[in-house]
């Protein structure tokens, strides 16, 4: 489970949907948020991808209901640890990496 | 196909349907295109795409459909909705798409609207995709009008008779969408159509261009989407690639592909596309957009910002700054009023602000900060005059004022709607509602005048949105203005609400905010831009005492959006 506390959806969402004093909650959908049409939620992902480091489809989370699924889709994604060592193949120089 | 019995309705030829017709006998395998279905490509050959729409006409004629019907056709975006529309035509009936509802609408209001259609236009029947059939069944009940799914289609075989109705017969109905909308049904004749796509086509240099390709992922109700890029390469034998709308909002570098993998040459794309293509194509991801001759920046006012991002964004994949083309179009004249010249950039013309926000003479513009940078729509198609007009009088160039057109592609008037194509005329001349002038024989429409707000390309009419706050808990009764603001962050007008509150306790911010953008996408299927809660006197009346929408709008963006 990777860890994003829902409030820093609320904040991305502020920020892109222009809305300071907006108060959000889990159970608001598209419909209940001005701003949040179909081309916004793509920046929506877009934001929300940079700041969770996920490749999340705008495709596939335009069908959740409500930002409280949309939350619980992020952190259900699995979560990479950066700290291990892994290895990850050869790099671009040919070299293997820890 | 080699044995077609055609009936010709009025003994003479239809000059839109007999080209279709002769390739379908002469060059069955030539490419009707490519059309993506369930994530994958479906190629098409001119027979198979000929043989549906035949399908198409059997189920029709099956069903007791006749010359002259009207046949809305409400389908997603796949191959049958594209065949159905030529197989009502060749049923010799009236094709006419419909948007099928999205999971914003509030179904409710949408099927209240659509009866309110369908009693209006009288189809003889309907035809849709399977899973609407029930609720159709269900909106057309008491009416006499027969629903046919869309998996009738598979069992029929191919119409034998063709009943082709002649030129001057009504081939197509569009339809803008909200209440307000739908009871304006644009009917256009086999001949204005094959006039104008004559005219555009030449315009656009289309017989110059080796192996045109046109890709589309527009709406098939929309006039772009269904002139530009369907009937017009259609009628051209050219390749037509497509997308569904909403896979392309969801995934805009689709269309980036789409351009790569079939060598596209032509895409028709309102403004905010540029912009939002150029904001959400994947950084890393490179595409050769080289094979294009033009992209057509239509349906919404033209701006340059859009442009300017789009060649930052894909000038290293190919993209040239002549490729950026505009036109100024709409359904009354079938399509095109007037395109910009291929092969230069379109002219940029800076301007004085205020001259723009009320008729007046264009000004140069005395510092930057009064300057606004407009892009030309170019000029007049052959076959079309554009003039403006001021307090009922034809202006000169450099005068601000209503765009009125009249060409000889005009449309028929609105369909069954006396009153409305009475009002749209001005001694002949077709009155668009769009504010411009014209400079150096060239167009620039820098607005509207009507009550319609273009979100996106798409039409929002005002009265839909207000009429949707009414009763909004929170809000003064009959204190809340609707109108359209520019986002140049989108590229877009979009929808503002600015309303007074009720005194006293009662709901939170959120809550009116809420409610108000919940109705309003129930309404219109668009969501607010902006929704401004303002004290009580905060709203400007004018001396008249009705609400200013254009006051509002400039107190609005002078508080509210100056920085």
């Amino acid at each position: 489970m990777r860890e994003f506390p829902i409030e820093s959806i609320y904040e991305i969402m502020r920020h892109v949907f222009m809305l300071r004093d907006f108060n959000f909650d889990s159970s608001m959908s598209a419909k209940d948020v001005p701003g949040w049409d179909s081309l916004n939620h793509s920046i929506l992902i877009m934001e929300l991808s940079l700041a969770t480091g996920l490749d999340i489809s705008a495709e596939v989370t335009a069908k959740l209901s409500s930002i409280g699924q949309l939350h619980a889709f992020i952190t259900s994604q699995p979560k990479v640890d950066l700290d291990q060592n892994i290895v990850l193949g050869p790099g671009r120089d040919g070299k293997n990496h820890p | 196909m080699n044995d077609l019995s055609i009936t010709v309705k009025t003994g003479a030829g239809n000059s839109f349907i007999d080209p279709l017709l002769r390739r379908w006998r002469e060059q069955p395998s030539a490419q009707f295109g490519a059309i993506r279905e369930a994530g994958k490509w479906r190629e098409v050959s001119w027979a198979q795409f000929m043989e549906r729409a035949s399908q198409v006409t059997a189920v029709l004629q099956e069903a007791g459909v006749a010359p002259g019907d009207i046949v809305p056709i409400i389908l997603r975006h796949d191959l049958d909705a594209h065949a159905a529309f030529i197989g009502v035509m060749l049923a010799g009936a009236v094709p006419s798409y419909l948007p099928y509802p999205n999971v914003k609408h509030d179904h409710v209001l949408y099927w209240f609207q659509h009866k309110i259609l369908f009693e209006h236009v009288q189809p003889r029947t309907i035809l849709v995709y399977d899973e609407l059939t029930d609720a159709m069944r269900s909106c057309v009940d008491g009416l006499n009008v027969s629903i046919i799914s869309q998996s009738a289609i598979n069992a029929a075989r191919f119409a034998r008779n063709l009943h082709l109705a002649g030129d001057s017969a009504i081939a197509l109905l569009q339809h803008s969408s909200g209440t307000t909308g739908l009871k304006k049904g644009v009917a256009l004749s086999y001949g204005a159509i094959t006039l104008q796509l004559e005219a555009y086509g030449a315009a656009l240099g289309l017989d110059r261009v080796q192996r045109p390709v046109v890709v589309s992922w527009l709406p098939l109700y929309h006039d772009m989407g269904l002139i530009s890029s369907f009937l017009m390469p259609l009628w051209r034998g050219i390749p037509i690639v497509t997308i569904d709308p909403f896979e392309w909002i969801a995934r805009p570098a689709s269309m980036l592909e789409a351009i790569e993998r079939y060598r596209a040459t032509h895409a028709w794309l309102p403004n905010f596309a540029f912009l939002h293509l150029s904001r959400m194509a994947p950084s890393a991801a490179s595409f050769n957009l080289s094979s294009l001759e033009a992209l057509v920046n239509c349906s919404e006012p033209c701006k340059p910002v859009a442009f300017d991002a789009f060649l930052k964004r894909f000038s290293s994949q190919g993209v040239r700054p002549e490729m950026l083309q505009t036109c100024y179009a709409m359904a009354e004249t079938v399509f095109a009023v007037s395109q910009s010249e291929m092969g230069r950039p379109p002219r940029r013309l800076a301007v004085e602000r205020s001259c723009l926000e009320s008729f007046g003479s264009v000004r140069e513009p005395h510092s930057s900060d009064e300057s606004v940078l407009l892009l030309s729509n170019g000029i007049p198609l052959p076959g079309c005059k554009a003039g403006v007009e001021r307090d009922g009088r034809v202006v000169g160039e450099r005068e601000v004022g209503e765009i009125v057109v009249g060409a000889n592609y005009m449309f028929s008037g609105y369909f069954n709607n006396e009153e409305a194509s009475r009002n749209a005329f001005s001694q002949a001349r077709f009155r668009t509602g769009d504010i411009g002038f014209l400079d150096g024989g060239e167009l620039f429409v820098v607005g509207r005048i009507k009550d319609i707000i273009i979100v996106n390309g798409k039409n929002v009419f005002v009265h839909d949105v207000e009429a949707a706050l009414l009763g909004v808990p929170g809000l003064k009764a009959g204190r809340a203005v609707v109108f359209g603001h520019y986002s140049d962050r989108v590229g877009s007008e979009q929808i503002v609400v600015v309303a007074e509150r009720e005194g006293g306790a009662g709901p939170t911010s959120t809550e009116i905010l809420k409610e108000v953008n919940r109705r309003v996408v129930e309404a219109v299927g668009v969501s607010c831009a902006d929704v401004r809660l303002v004290a009580q006197g905060w709203l400007v009346k004018t001396t008249s005492g009705k609400l200013s929408r254009s006051t509002n709008a400039h107190k609005y963006a002078v508080e509210f959006r100056q920085s």
